[in-house]
This record gives structure tokens, C-alpha cells and sequence, in this order.
């Protein structure tokens, strides 16, 4: 989402850190994008000289006393360097990893000094605020989010792609309406939001509202603004593991909890999954995904068991299936799999990477 | 130092304490003989907060908070002991213990680390998690000093000790998540970096993963207590 908009639109990111950027007296910024992503940083590279060219960036802005000018920094694709302190360290040319906060940036930021920190979506919302005015913005979204959001849609959906909705919308809307509903015939059985990190929500949680705390209050985050749709093909053991396998191979390895923490989980998991699990180690997965919750350093430990724990809560019984019964009920799972590590991930991967 | 002293009163465990502005939780604790467990913090290094079992309550707040790093602010009440609090602290104990290689009785340090040490006190008398048993390299090749990367905790207090005391920066960490691991300069042999052969590091290790090889099969106690008097040395020139 975040892509799109530096790809399709990135003077009006640039046009938004200016703004901020004169608010808060700064006259440095930088856009923290990943390598990965070459036409969004060509794109951006395209529009910094040209707002230089016409005096939009860089000193006496529009003949004021006002300096600014942007400042690109690739990323290497690490995940934890979109954590706030640890994307710092990384401009710093150190180690992406996150470290306590406070101080937090807007006190001690990037070397040192008092740092604004923002995500491109934010930064894009700015000018058309300035332009409208507050209560314009207000006016859409609801209660206690405003505006609107960004999400991308992807998974067992008709119309996969990016939608931006006025927050407050039933998530029922997104999926059914907007998405066009699961073809082939097949039957919803979760959505996941909020990128790797969110949880799974079966179909009688579709009618909450999307906003920052619905979703927290069910279990999930708004995140990225990421939406994984699965039906009846995928298995929700499977899924929580895979999830799970991406935290733990992103985590940065500072802080115990999320370093040995989420390698536990994962490998509680796959037990589960290849039928050797026991109801005891349910129990270890929800007392190692509360440790772990309260006791991470970073937003990525905190929420690395949210997928496990909505599962838990929402789709328990096909935990049971797997370990009481020995049985997957998609049929997703090798049950008695003989070599634990051998095979390749299933359904789970195909689906986020689709 | 700024002298400007400003007092903050508050409570650790129901006791009224008062420290300065900007004094740590875990200082003014210890300055009021109230324990809070560490692993990660070494008095004379700057701290972290990486290993998490420094994690204090504070009424009010749903957030546990690093007493090593969080500062006090006026009338703030800490908990330090509570029963959730025993358990994370056992809980993370437990992830390090299946983590490596952490079998006592064939170990260097066994009797002198703090490892054992805090497993002792915090109750954790078995580890119901899967070993992970990783397969890690032990580098013998310094002259005087060995690395077990299965005693490793990755505390990074060797990071620290190196880089901030002795100025060598001859360690750091590489590789993410459970993959991490200590290296000396760009990963190459201990015996041929650039090591000032100072032995702060084997010192500062809170267990065995850092030794002294004459040593081996010895009683090898540890001596990090240099670093405050070296520091307070240091500041005093
Ligand atoms: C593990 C992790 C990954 C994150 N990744 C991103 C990211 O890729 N892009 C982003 O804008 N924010 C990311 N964030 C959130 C940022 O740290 C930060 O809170 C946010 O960008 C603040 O901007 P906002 O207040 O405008 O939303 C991430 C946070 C965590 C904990
Ligand atoms: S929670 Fe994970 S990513 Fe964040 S500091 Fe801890 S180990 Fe690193
Ligand atoms: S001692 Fe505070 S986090 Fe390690």
C-alpha cells in the first residue's frame, strides 16, 4: 500500500514532510524505502529533483527563510527496520535493531535529535487536510478513526488489489461487497489483518467496524493495512505457523523473548501440525505468547503471537482435530510426517504470496 | 554532570524511595537494597534492555517496564516481584535454557554463573520446552581465551565492554533472530582479529561461553566488579 503510493504519487509524500517538516522546524528529511522496491525509490529520486528544480526543496523554499530537502536511504528488506528506533539505527548506518524507548524519537531520534517519524500513508494525508481543512478529514471514518485507509486485499478473494475505505467500514463490506466475495464456490473462513503480525478473524467477526481499537479488541491490529482472506482450503494451524515462521526469521535477535520465544512457538507448531502434539503444549502456547507479548522489546515480539492466539481462540478445535484426532481437516498438513523439516510450506505461503 | 538536583519521590514495593531525575528504576532499587534481578545490565556498561528480566510493574499502566532503562518519574509505584513478574522471569529463563547448550555440570562457570545463579533464585527447577540443541562452533584459536557459542546468551555485555570500555570494538553480533551470534571483527578467528588481548570480555560474561583456557576444568570464577571503579577512575581525570 505504502509502495503505491510512493510509486503513483510520491510528490504528494514529499509535499507532506515539507509540511510537517515546516511545523515542527526541521530542515532534513528522509524516506526510509526498501531496495526492493526500485521504481518506487526511481520514482521518488525522479520527483526530489524535480521539486528542487522548482524551488520546493532545498533553501529559501518559495522565497521564505524555510530549508528542506529530502533525502532517500535504502533499505536491505529487513522487516524490524520499519520499528521506529531500529529504521534510525539503520539511516545511522548501524544495526537495524530496536532499542527501549522512551526516549522516544520525537525526543532523542536520529542522531540524537528530536525526531518526527511518520509512515507514508500519514505523510500523504497531509496536504489534502491543509488544503480542506480538519474538519474535512474528520468528517470521514468514525468515532475514534478518522479518515480513511488504505488496505490490500489479497488471498482467496475475487478482486484482489489495494481499496481505500472510510475507516469504521464493516470489515463484511471489504470482504464481500468490495472483494466480490471467495470464488470457486468455496466458503470464507478468515481474515487475517494487519500483515504478519494480525489475527485470523472467523466470518462472526465481519460485521465489527474497522478501526484501530475494534480490531485490537478482537485480537487483530490495523498494522499495515494488509488483508489475507482464507476459505475452507487453508488450515489454521498451518496458517498460525507460518506466521509465526516469518516472525521468527525477522526477528532481530535482541531481546530473548522474541528471539528464543517465537522459535518455540514455531516449533510447538509444527509439532502440532505433523500430528506429534500434545493438549499440554496448547497450554505452553498460550503462556509463551503472553511472555512473550508483555516481555518484547519492539512491536514485533508484542504482536508476533497474535496469529496463534486468534486461532487459538477463534478455530481451537482444529487444533484438537490434529492433536486428539490426528487429522487435518482441510487436508493441508502431512500428519505423521516423517521428517519434520523436508517439506516445503503449504497453502499458507502460496496464499500471502499470491 | 548537571547538578541541578531534582527529586522524585515514589515507591518500589510499597517502601517511599526518592532518586534523582533521570536515575533508572534498577538504581534506585538497588540503592534502597531492593533486588531486582538482571542479566543483561553490568554495572559500568551502557544498558540495553535486551534480556527482559529486568521487567518491573507499574500501577496504572498495563505496560511492564525495564528497570534497568525506565527512568522514575514523581509518584510512580513500582512492583518488582509480583507473581506475574516471577513467572515472565521464569518463562524467559526457561527460553534460554533450551535456547543452547546450557548443561551445568560439564561447564567452566559451573558455580559461578549468573546464568545458574538466576535460575536458582527465580525457581526454575525444569524446562518443559524442547531443547533446540544447536550444533555451534567453539573458537579456541586466541592465544589465552576461548569461545563457546553454545554457553552464549547474547547479553552483548563482551559488545559493550569492548567498544565502550577497552575501545576496541573487536565484538558485535551477526545474523538475525535465533540465528544470531557473537563475532569478532567481520567474522573472522578470534586468535587472528584484532584483539588487544585486554580479557574484559571473559570477565564480563555472565557465563561460560567466554573462558580463560588455563582455566578449563577449573573453578573460574568472574571478575566484572573492575568496570565501576575503572569508570569512576576514568571520569574523576
Ligand atoms: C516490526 C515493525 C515493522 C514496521 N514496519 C513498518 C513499515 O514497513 N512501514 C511503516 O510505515 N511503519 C512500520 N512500522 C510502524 C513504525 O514503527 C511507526 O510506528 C509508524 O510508521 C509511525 O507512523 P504513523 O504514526 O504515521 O503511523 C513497523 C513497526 C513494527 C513494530
Ligand atoms: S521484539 Fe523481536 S524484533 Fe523487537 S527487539 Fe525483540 S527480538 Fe528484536
Ligand atoms: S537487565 Fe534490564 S533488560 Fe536485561
Amino acid at each position: 500500500m505504502d509502495r503505491s503510493v510512493l510509486e503513483s504519487d510520491p510528490q504528494r509524500v514529499i509535499e507532506g514532510m515539507a509540511i510537517a517538516a515546516y511545523a515542527v522546524g526541521a530542515s532534513k528529511g528522509f524516506v526510509y524505502v526498501r531496495a526492493e522496491y526500485p521504481l518506487a525509490v526511481a520514482r521518488l529520486t525522479a520527483c526530489l529533483r524535480d521539486a528542487r528544480r522548482r524551488g520546493l526543496l532545498g533553501n529559501n523554499i518559495g522565497n521564505t527563510p524555510f530549508n528542506f530537502d529530502v533525502e532517500i536511504r535504502l533499505g536491505a528488506g529487513a522487516f524490524v527496520c520499519g520499528e521506529e528506533t531500529a529504521l534510525i539505527a539503520s539511516i545511522e548506518g548501524r544495526r537495524g535493531t530496536p532499542r527501549p524507548r522512551p526516549p522516544y524519537p520525537a525526543v532523542s531520534g536520529l542522531y540524537g535529535k528530536p525526531t518526527l517519524i511518520n509512515n507514508v500513508e500519514t505523510f500523504a494525508n497531509i496536504a489534502p487536510i491543509i488544503r480542506k481543512g480538519g474538519r474535512w478529514f474528520a468528517s470521514i471514518g468514525s468515532e475514534r478513526s478518522k479518515g480513511t485507509k488504505v488496505f490490500a486485499i489479497t488471498g482467496k478473494i475475487t478482486n484482489t488489489g489495494l481499496v481505500e475505505v472510510p475507516m469504521g467500514i464493516k470489515l463484511r463490506e471489504i470482504i464481500e461487497v468490495i472483494g466480490g466475495g471467495v470464488p470457486g464456490g468455496h466458503k470464507f473462513k478468515a481474515v487475517q489483518t494487519g500483515g504478519p503480525s494480525g489475527g485470523c478473524l472467523p466470518a462472526e467477526m465481519l460485521d465489527i467496524g474497522v478501526s484501530y481499537d475494534a480490531l485490537v479488541k478482537v485480537g487483530s491490529i490495523m498494522g499495515s493495512g494488509g488483508m489475507i482472506v482464507m476459505d475452507d482450503t487453508s488450515c489454521m494451524v498451518n496458517v498460525a505457523r507460518f506466521f509465526i515462521e516469518f516472525c521468527m526469521t525477522e526477528s532481530c535477535g535482541k531481546c530473548i523473548p522474541c528471539r528464543a520465544g517465537t522459535a518455540q512457538m514455531h516449533t510447538l507448531l509444527t509439532r502440532i501440525c505433523e500430528g506429534h502434539g500434545t493438549m499440554d503444549d496448547l497450554e505452553l502456547l498460550v503462556e509463551l505468547s503472553d511472555t512473550i507479548k508483555n516481555t518484547s522489546l519492539c512491536g514485533l515480539g508484542q504482536t508476533a503471537p497474535n496469529p496463534v492466539l486468534s486461532t487459538l481462540k477463534y478455530f481451537r478445535s482444529e487444533y484438537i482435530d490434529h492433536i486428539v484426532h490426528k487429522r487435518c481437516p482441510a487436508g493441508v498438513c502431512n500428519i505423521h510426517a516423517p521428517e519434520p523439516e523436508a517439506r516445503a510450506h503449504q497453502n499458507a505461503g502460496q496464499e500471502v504470496v499470491a | 554532570m548537571n547538578d541541578t538536583v531534582d527529586v522524585k519521590t515514589l515507591t518500589i514495593d510499597g517502601h517511599e524511595v526518592s532518586g534523582r531525575r533521570g536515575q533508572t528504576i534498577l538504581e534506585v532499587a538497588r540503592e534502597n537494597d531492593i533486588e531486582i534481578p538482571t542479566l543483561c545490565h553490568l554495572d559500568g556498561l551502557g544498558d540495553v534492555g535486551a534480556c527482559r528480566i529486568c521487567m518491573v510493574e507499574i500501577a496504572g499502566s498495563a505496560k511492564l517496564l525495564p528497570a534497568c532503562v525506565a527512568t522514575i518519574f514523581e509518584g510512580m509505584e513500582v512492583l518488582t516481584n509480583t507473581e506475574r513478574l516471577q513467572k515472565y522471569r521464569r518463562n524467559i529463563l526457561e527460553l534460554l535454557f533450551a535456547e543452547r547448550n546450557h548443561v551445568c555440570s560439564v561447564c567452566v562457570s559451573n558455580g559461578h554463573c549468573e546464568l545458574q545463579t538466576l535460575a536458582q533464585q527465580q525457581g526454575l527447577t525444569h524446562v518443559r520446552l524442547p531443547y533446540r540443541n544447536p550444533q555451534l562452533a567453539v573458537d579456541a584459536s586466541h592465544e589465552r581465551f576461548t569461545l563457546d557459542h553454545n554457553r552464549c546468551i547474547l547479553c552483548t555485555r563482551c559488545v559493550r565492554v569492548c567498544a565502550e570500555i577497552e575501545g576496541a570494538h573487536v565484538w558485535d553480533v551477526m545474523g538475525r533472530g535465533i540465528d544470531c551470534t557473537i563475532i569478532s571483527d567481520l567474522h573472522q578467528d578470534w586468535g587472528s582479529s584484532s584483539c588487544t588481548r585486554c580479557g574484559k570480555c571473559v570477565q564480563v560474561c555472565p557465563t561460560g561461553a567466554l573462558f580463560d583456557k588455563s582455566k578449563i576444568g577449573s573453578d573460574h570464577p568472574k571478575y566484572p566488579d573492575f568496570l565501576p571503579y575503572l569508570n569512576l577512575m576514568r571520569e574523576a581525570q
